[in-house]
């Protein structure tokens, strides 16, 4: 197992396939109330990993997948995807939020049609996908209710099989279990990295502040400095893959990982809170 | 063993979750039930009967002069008069006629600048004095100026409605347009949804609750307009008849037509009730 922290990846190598983040800077705000949330940001995701980020509150984060996603338009640096520039409208780049986003006026069903229809996919496919992804995230007689009429973890599912409708080469994830309770939390991670295996193994950049989530999820671990937000340090998780919270503990490679991983954050975590009082997420 | 336990975990909060879900359902049925709930009916009722008893009497036995007060079984006999012998048909039809076209050309363009100025925020920012300054103004100020414009037929009336209800619906709409929630426009952005679609399928959407809460206020008030706008100049309406009753100290007729106007008043309101509950069935009680 390599544990090796280096300063910041070095982007462009000779593989173009991937999701490249080059030298991103953005500030928000104007004049004196000008706050720069993320500082010559670097970082690649390429296909069949999952990059996590992992860093204080209010560093910028979210920044990162705001700006890929296209949400975020003023920024300094580049973004790449498949070797050409990032251009905006992209349906090929899934998005997950932290907060309850499906449209409480429509049906799971509705729902998860919603991204199919926004590319034109006609009407008999939009319906055979859709009761395919009901079938992966097992929500099967569940289509026609409304999300306030389910748990949290089920309405997590509907947004899982919505993504999924956008048949996305990259997924964004920002703290998607976030707001779950811890059980139905570890429940949602096993399911999607099994969701995600049978799906092609999209590249995905997995923002958490879950230490224990990170190492499970992520084939890389990206730390990020506390505002403006740089990579402090890059980590490799060479544990064998159908990690579990059970499977990982007492093993000696998870508990360095851990403490490393730990030790940086701590840190910039600490020094965010001097910085800061009360931070806020950006 | 770790993986079976996750699993049965799995299986578990599965079926958990379906409890819940139907555990909601119910509770949503049981909601319905107390809406209508008998013995509350039966109390309101007998309130309302006491109420008349009083009232009949306290004529009776020559506390009030019935001149001023009329009472109770007079108005009833009236009544029947009007609507047994079908004498207040045309009448209740020019004022419901009136106040549906004022309704509906106040919901229609209310919608569309409600939309408008939530949606363009300079937009807002240059008619907010205008709108406001127009919006506070008593605006049955307005009736003698829309006779003279419009005569004193049906089209008088109509544009008074319309006065009221436009900015009814024009403020609500604004409000909900503006109010939709940023994620969710965020979610169809990043699905590679057009500005236009956004605005169809997800701000609109989320503005209905506002625009029906909009359209309740504007439909009570084109009636108010409307009965106003007869009292003043006209020759047929409900407003009108209430004029022509005082005008000949008529006491019971007057109240006979306030029952009826009160009546109707009653009707329109359920029924829009009933449109805002089947609009929001997604989300039972979201906004009252």
């Amino acid at each position: 197992m390599t544990t090796n922290a280096i300063a910041a990846p070095s982007v462009r190598e000779e593989d173009e396939a991937g999701l490249w983040v080059e030298s991103v800077s953005v500030t928000f705000g104007q004049g004196s109330r000008q706050t720069r949330a993320l500082s010559e940001t670097s970082l690649a995701v390429r296909p069949g990993e999952i990059v996590c980020l992992i860093g204080p509150s209010g560093c910028g984060k979210s920044t990162v997948l705001n700006v890929i996603s296209g949400l975020i338009n003023e920024y300094e640096g580049q973004v790449h995807v498949g070797g050409k520039p990032l251009s905006l409208p992209n349906r090929r780049i899934g998005y997950m939020f932290q907060q309850d986003a499906l449209f409480p006026w429509l049906t799971v069903t509705e729902n998860i049609i919603m991204p199919m229809k926004v590319a034109g996919v006609p009407r008999a496919e939009r319906q055979e996908r859709t009761k395919e992804l009901i079938g992966t995230v097992q929500l099967d007689g569940f289509e026609r209710h409304y999300p306030h009429q389910l748990s949290g973890g089920m309405r997590k599912r509907v947004q899982l099989a919505r993504l999924l409708a956008q048949d996305p080469a990259y997924l964004l994830l920002d703290e998607p279990f976030g707001a779950l309770d811890a059980q139905t939390r570890l429940i949602m991670q096993k399911e999607f990295l099994d969701i995600w295996a049978r799906r092609g193994k999209p590249g995905s950049l997995f923002v958490t502040h879950d230490l224990v989530e990170a190492i499970e999820m992520g084939d890389r671990i990206l730390v990020f400095s506390r505002r403006p937000g740089r990579i402090r340090a890059e980590y490799h998780v060479d544990l064998p893959r159908s990690r579990t919270v059970t499977s990982m503990m007492g093993s000696h490679e998870y508990e360095t990982l851990f403490a490393s991983l730990w030790a940086d954050l701590e840190e910039e975590a600490r020094l965010s809170m001097a910085a800061s009082p009360g931070g806020d997420e950006s | 063993m770790s993986i079976v336990s996750t699993e049965t975990d799995n299986g578990t909060a599965v079926s958990t979750e379906r409890a819940v879900g139907s555990d909601r359902t119910r509770r949503m049925g049981r909601r319905v039930l107390e809406r209508i709930n008998p013995a509350l009916r039966l109390q309101q009722l007998l309130l309302f009967g006491a109420l008349l008893l009083i009232w009949e009497a306290v004529v009776r036995v020559g506390w009030l002069n019935p001149f001023w007060s009329s009472q109770p079984t007079r108005i009833a006999g009236r009544l029947w008069e009007l609507v047994g012998t079908g004498a207040v048909i045309p009448h209740l039809w020019a004022t419901l006629s009136a106040t549906f076209m004022g309704f509906a050309i106040g919901l229609v363009s209310g919608v569309i600048a409600g939309a408008l100025l939530g949606y363009f925020r300079r937009l807002a920012d240059l008619f907010e004095p205008l709108v406001m300054g127009l919006y506070s103004l008593p605006r049955v100020a307005l009736a003698p100026l829309l006779i003279l414009y419009f005569g004193i037929g049906l089209s008088s009336k109509v544009a008074l409605a319309v006065t009221l209800a436009f900015f009814l619906v024009l403020l609500n709409t604004q409000a909900g347009v503006r109010g939709a929630d940023i994620n969710l426009k965020n979610a169809a952005k990043t699905m590679g949804a057009s500005e236009f679609f956004i605005v169809r399928r997800v701000v609109m959407p989320a503005a209905i609750p506002w625009i029906i809460t909009g359209a309740q206020n504007a439909l009570i008030f084109s009636l108010t307009a409307v009965v106003v706008g007869e009292m003043l100049v006209s020759t047929v309406g409900l407003g009108h008849l209430v004029t022509r009753a005082s005008a000949t100290y008529d006491t019971t007729s007057v109240f006979a037509l306030l029952a009826i106007m009160g009546f109707v008043a009653v009707v329109l309101n359920n029924v829009l009730l009933i449109i805002e509950r089947r609009a929001q069935r997604y989300s039972p009680g979201a906004r009252r």
